[in-house]
């Protein structure tokens, strides 16, 4: 095991980190306050207070990483685990359409001429290449972060894992709180290492809860500081006047900054009040 | 003597000061003032066989210990010997399993044990050195190395001992530290131990210099606290005109991006010299992704070892961010290994550090303790590890951080600074 071997240099990652894609979330503020999108080999945690959006975010994503290479994406796969029971097919079909006519329009706005820059890809296309799996209990979710391992390597496009969400099955009927933190850490040092090494973004959606500090409740991610260092970026979905916002509350490489969304029909889209055409490059 | 056995008793007494000195029992030097010598005298005894003939002569040199006061001149004595009943056993083991006993007996085994007192003993009858008659035997085995060098230069005659205690001395060095005494270390900490900056005036200040190598420092901090923040700033600041950083990440947070924005901001060059000196800088900091404690393990061992043997040789600084997510999976559950790696990590760190002149930078998180209150990860035994440990938090302004002392060895806990992240 050669330290020289498996280390990189700052300058070496520089570049690599330049050709490394970006998942878009179709809302273009958000993709600004993010840096371009979703990084890969990063895990992203997303928390907010139920009907925010989470779930939405996560089925747009689910959908976003299959954008083809010719329109901007990364033409990949997606694994969704499911611990709620919240993920809606017809919702994600719904969104695939969506997704589908963006592309079309772009692909006619643009006029390209190119034989293989086809939409060749049917809104039914998208469901097949999103992997679906149901976790009922924290064991069952250990065992399949555990097995994604496998899986991944034996479908090399996976480009990104979304899990939904990752503190439900850790909240209940836990005697043993040192128990859940070795094993929330240990999972969590497993799903940065499935980062790295498959290159793929990991999206953790995180509900809330209220944390009494200095007098005060507060609106706290769930699980809290034992869990705060599982993700490399952390982004808070919120509400501000009627409207939903986003908060980058860490991040290693962008500032902190918000940017409003709102979820419509066709899923996650830049907020009406300013009304711009969808981004898809 | 004029008996008729003299010859043979000659032989005998010959035969034990020849035991004694080859064994290096005593040296010859000057009794010191204060200092009592006790006598000593010659024991003959002829030893018989099982069936009363005549075996050996043997003569043995013992001295006047009826002389000595308990715990004036000694604190006990010991003799260990076999019980009988051990040999019993022994003996019917072997029947037992067919065995063959071999016995054999060292000659003048007494004088093969260490002696902690120091006793000096009139020269023997016979054996009167000419010309230092007026010298006493020290008995030799001492506890001091230093002596025991000394007392070499003082036996001109003898090439074989001197040889025989540089051996030795080579065997010990090679086992551990040198000894090294307060002036040499003060030296040490003058010229090698310089301090590095953390790419932030204030905090430099703050830290009457820097980080200081040979040091681990640890950051604590809630998340979002501006921990990786500091790495990231420490180790552009190294590297540009300091050497090598070895950079382990174990949560993916290291980005060059931001680390080329922070080199860009803090040189002054034009533009041009600024994207070459980039290139540079940046290769000068190494990054491995560490997920699990063994694999950091190995990878301090390999490190290790290439430092001993000067393959990496302009290493100034290692980060780890951060070590508290790869130890909190293993701290806990009854098993107190994941203590035992805990501690074996900090002090393997901390001889790194100190041994080839690094600072190592670690990160840790915060846990809710009793009372509600926050206090740092990883417990009660980690908190004496680090040589420096400082809290960051960030205020409510969002730019505005401070950073405190929890423990530092020449600062007071408690002192505070304020500076602001780029």
């Amino acid at each position: 095991m050669e330290l020289a071997l498996l280390s990189m240099s700052a300058w070496e990652m520089l570049n690599e980190e330049e050709s490394l894609g970006r998942i878009t979330t179709s809302c273009s503020e958000l993709d600004d306050i993010l840096g371009g999108g979703i990084s890969c080999k990063e895990v992203t945690e997303i928390g907010g207070v139920p009907g925010i959006g989470k779930t939405q975010l996560g089925i747009q994503l689910a959908v976003n990483v299959q954008i083809p290479m010719d329109y901007g994406g990364l033409q990949g796969k997606a694994i969704y685990i499911d611990t709620e029971g919240s993920f809606m097919v017809e919702r994600a079909l719904q969104i695939a359409e969506a997704c589908f006519e963006d592309m079309r329009e772009y692909h006619g706005f643009l006029k390209r001429d190119l034989q293989a820059c086809q939409v060749n890809m049917q809104p039914k296309d998208f469901l097949e290449n999103i992997f679906y799996f149901r976790v009922c209990s924290y064991t069952e979710q250990i065992a399949v972060v555990n097995y994604l391992e496998k899986f991944i390597s034996e479908h090399k496009d996976v480009k990104v894992v979304i899990i939904d969400s990752v503190t439900f099955h850790f909240r209940q009927d836990f005697d043993d709180m040192a128990l859940r933190t070795r094993l929330l850490g240990g999972m969590a040092l497993k799903l940065m290492k499935l980062a790295k090494k498959f290159t793929l973004a990991v999206i953790l959606l995180n509900q809330v809860t209220t944390k009494y500090t200095d007098g005060q409740y507060q609106l706290a991610l769930a699980l809290g500081d034992s869990w705060s260092h599982a993700c490399t970026n952390r982004v808070i979905l919120y509400w501000n006047c009627n409207e939903r916002y986003a908060y980058i509350d860490k991040s290693p490489s962008v500032r902190s900054a918000a940017a409003p969304y709102s979820v419509t029909g066709r899923g996650i889209r830049s907020s009406v009040s300013n009304s711009k055409r969808v981004k898809m490059m | 003597m004029s008996s008729h056995d003299a010859p043979f008793w000659r032989e005998a007494i010959d035969d034990e000061i020849h035991s004694i000195l080859s064994n290096n029992t005593w040296i010859l030097s000057d009794l010191p003032p204060g200092c009592k010598p006790i006598g000593c005298r010659w024991i003959f005894r002829k030893k018989m066989k099982s069936d009363g003939t005549l075996d050996k002569y043997k003569a043995r040199l013992v001295d006047k210990g009826f002389t000595q006061l308990k715990d004036i001149d000694y604190f006990d004595t010991f003799a260990p010997v076999a019980w009988m009943t051990s040999i019993h056993l022994l003996i019917a083991l072997a029947t037992i399993h067919g065995l063959v006993i071999h016995q054999m007996d060292v000659k003048t085994a007494f004088l093969n044990g260490n002696l902690d007192e120091e006793v000096f003993m009139k020269q023997p009858e016979g054996f009167v050195i000419p010309g230092q008659e007026r010298k006493v035997f020290e008995d030799f085995l001492l506890h001091d190395l230093y002596v025991l060098v000394i007392s070499t230069e003082q036996h001109h005659n003898s090439e074989r001992l001197k040889e025989g205690i540089t051996q030795v001395l080579t065997i010990i060095n090679k086992q551990h530290q040198p000894w090294v005494d307060g002036q040499d270390l003060l030296d040490d900490a003058l010229q090698n131990k310089r301090f590095l900056p953390t790419g932030c005036k204030s905090i430099d200040t703050f830290l009457l210099g820097g980080l200081r190598e040979g040091y681990l420092t640890e950051l604590v901090g809630t998340s979002s606290s501006g921990k990786t923040q500091i790495c990231l700033q420490a180790a552009s600041a190294v590297a540009k005109s300091w050497g090598k950083i070895v950079f382990l990440d174990s949560g993916n947070s290291f980005s060059p991006k931001r680390v080329s924005q922070i080199i860009t901001q803090t040189s002054d060059l034009s533009a041009y010299e600024v994207d070459k000196g980039l290139q540079q800088v940046m290769n000068n900091i190494v990054c491995l992704s560490v997920f699990d404690i063994f694999t950091l393990f190995e990878v301090l061992h390999q490190l290790k070892n290439n430092l001993r043997s000067q393959i990496d040789q302009h290493i100034r600084m290692v980060i780890i961010d951060s070590i508290s997510s790869l130890i909190t999976p293993i701290l806990g559950g009854g098993g107190a290994h994941g203590h035992a790696l805990m501690v074996s990590v900090g002090f393997l760190l901390k001889r790194l550090a100190h041994e080839h002149d690094i600072s190592i930078l670690v990160t840790n998180h915060m846990v809710v303790g009793e009372g509600g209150t926050s206090k740092p990860a990883l417990g009660e035994s980690w908190r004496s590890i680090p040589h420096v440990r400082l809290l960051l938090s960030r205020g409510h302004i969002r730019n505005i951080s401070s950073m405190s002392v929890l423990r530092h060895p020449h600062m007071a806990t408690g002192d505070r600074v304020e500076f602001e992240l780029q």
